[in-house]
């Protein structure tokens, strides 16, 4: 069995069949940036594919001495907000598989917590621009450091702390407004979700 | 402390480890400021909501997919390399060719020359220059033709052989009109 470093080494000599293998074990962690940024199920998986064969054409360029993963986050981080740039307002295309949001066997029940919480997640990211989607993204679902981020995203690990700080302002601020909507329309809003099937994901 | 400075370290805290004693300051802060406890909880739901989210996962047939694009990348830059080797190469064979035949012509010119009609051993330089430029381009546009349909590139995508075709065309028309202009002259000098 052969580890990542070898297919890298593999891939450069020509073998497309270590490339595939570098493919099975990373498309989970580039389709879900590609979702959470773009916000949108069929353009996140063009992203997806557009990010593999952007680092399979530049692979010579990886530098071994950097994580691979950080490498090809990038890639796709880069690639999406590119697209968020291009696009005046994003067009929010949810999963429609269950499989896609649930762990293993979902069951009617837990899809529809699961189905309202990605919701929420979605209008809760869409709040956001690209310049601090990627961060808040990278954080949260990557649990990397604020200076992995800023490498990836090519900012200094101060300028990062910053914009993390102003983005869980902005998305305070709404939760406080839609706080007071949600007493009257308990359903609406990321918020929202509080009140509903979904209120135990609000605990720390 | 104020406000906005208990906020920032409220977000720090989340990312790393905020000295005890500014942890102290932050609750103390908090303890008496009530818009700032609410905040606190805010960007704790935010956090909470995000933390509990598994990485979603992604469509059937990716992997079949880029596998798919990448093979299609590498043809395009197969292509891309061998009709610039084939266009390069046919270009240096077709000046070598015609080089060397067209070197008796230059020789014979010289001799009009040394019999003193300079302008008419002008007039062939120029010509074999015309007829070199026009034949390179044909014979390249015909090799980056070939080359791309045995990648199987639809010729629809191309521009460049009917580019090619039509400067050797206006090129070999040009040279013809200045011979037979020039020809027009020589006739009417010898009457």
């Amino acid at each position: 069995m052969l580890n990542e470093r070898q297919w890298i080494q593999a891939t450069l000599q020509g073998d497309k069949e270590a490339f595939t293998n570098i493919v099975e074990k990373h498309q989970g962690a580039v389709f879900n940036l590609a979702y959470r940024l773009l916000l949108n199920a069929v353009e996140a998986e063009d992203a997806a594919q557009e990010s593999f064969v952007r680092a399979y054409t530049h692979l010579s360029t990886y530098d071994p001495a950097q994580s691979f993963i950080t490498w090809l986050l990038s890639i796709t981080a880069h690639y999406c907000i590119d697209v968020l740039r291009r696009s005046r307002r994003a067009v929010t295309v949810e999963l429609d598989e269950s499989r896609q949001l649930c762990d293993g066997e979902a069951d009617p029940e837990r899809y529809a917590v699961a189905r309202e919480r990605d919701r929420a997640i979605r209008q809760a990211l869409d709040l956001l621009s690209p310049h601090y989607r990627p961060i808040v993204v990278l954080r949260y679902w990557y649990d990397m450091s604020c200076k992995e981020i800023g490498k990836i995203v090519g900012l200094s690990e101060g300028a990062v702390k910053v914009r993390l700080h102003r983005a869980r302002e902005m998305l305070a601020q709404s939760v406080r407004q839609q706080g007071d909507t949600a007493e009257s329309r308990p359903d609406e809003g990321f918020n929202g979700l509080k009140e509903t099937e979904g209120n135990a994901l609000f605990k720390s | 402390m104020r406000c906005s400075r208990a906020r920032e370290m409220m977000s720090l805290s989340l990312d790393e480890e905020v000295p005890p004693e500014d942890t102290r300051k932050l609750q103390e802060h908090i303890d008496e400021c009530v818009q700032c406890l609410h905040h606190r909880e805010r960007i704790h739901h935010i956090s909470a909501l995000f933390g509990s989210a598994p990485l979603v996962k992604p469509t059937d047939g990716l992997v079949e997919a880029v596998m798919r694009r990448v093979a299609t990348a590498e043809i395009l830059s197969a292509a891309r390399g061998h009709s610039t080797v084939s266009l390069v190469a046919a270009g240096l064979l077709v000046l070598c060719v015609l080089g060397m035949g067209n070197l008796f012509v230059v020789v014979s010119a010289y001799g009009f020359a040394q019999s003193g009609t300079v302008v008419e051993f002008l007039s062939d330089l120029i010509g074999i220059v015309w007829k070199l430029i026009s034949v390179v381009t044909l014979l390249g546009g015909i090799g980056w033709e070939v080359v791309w349909h045995a990648k199987g590139i639809a010729v629809s995508q191309q521009i460049v052989f009917p580019l090619m075709v039509c400067v050797s065309l206006m090129l070999t028309a040009l040279w013809a009109h200045i011979i037979w202009n020039y020809r027009g002259v020589n006739v009417s000098q010898e009457r």
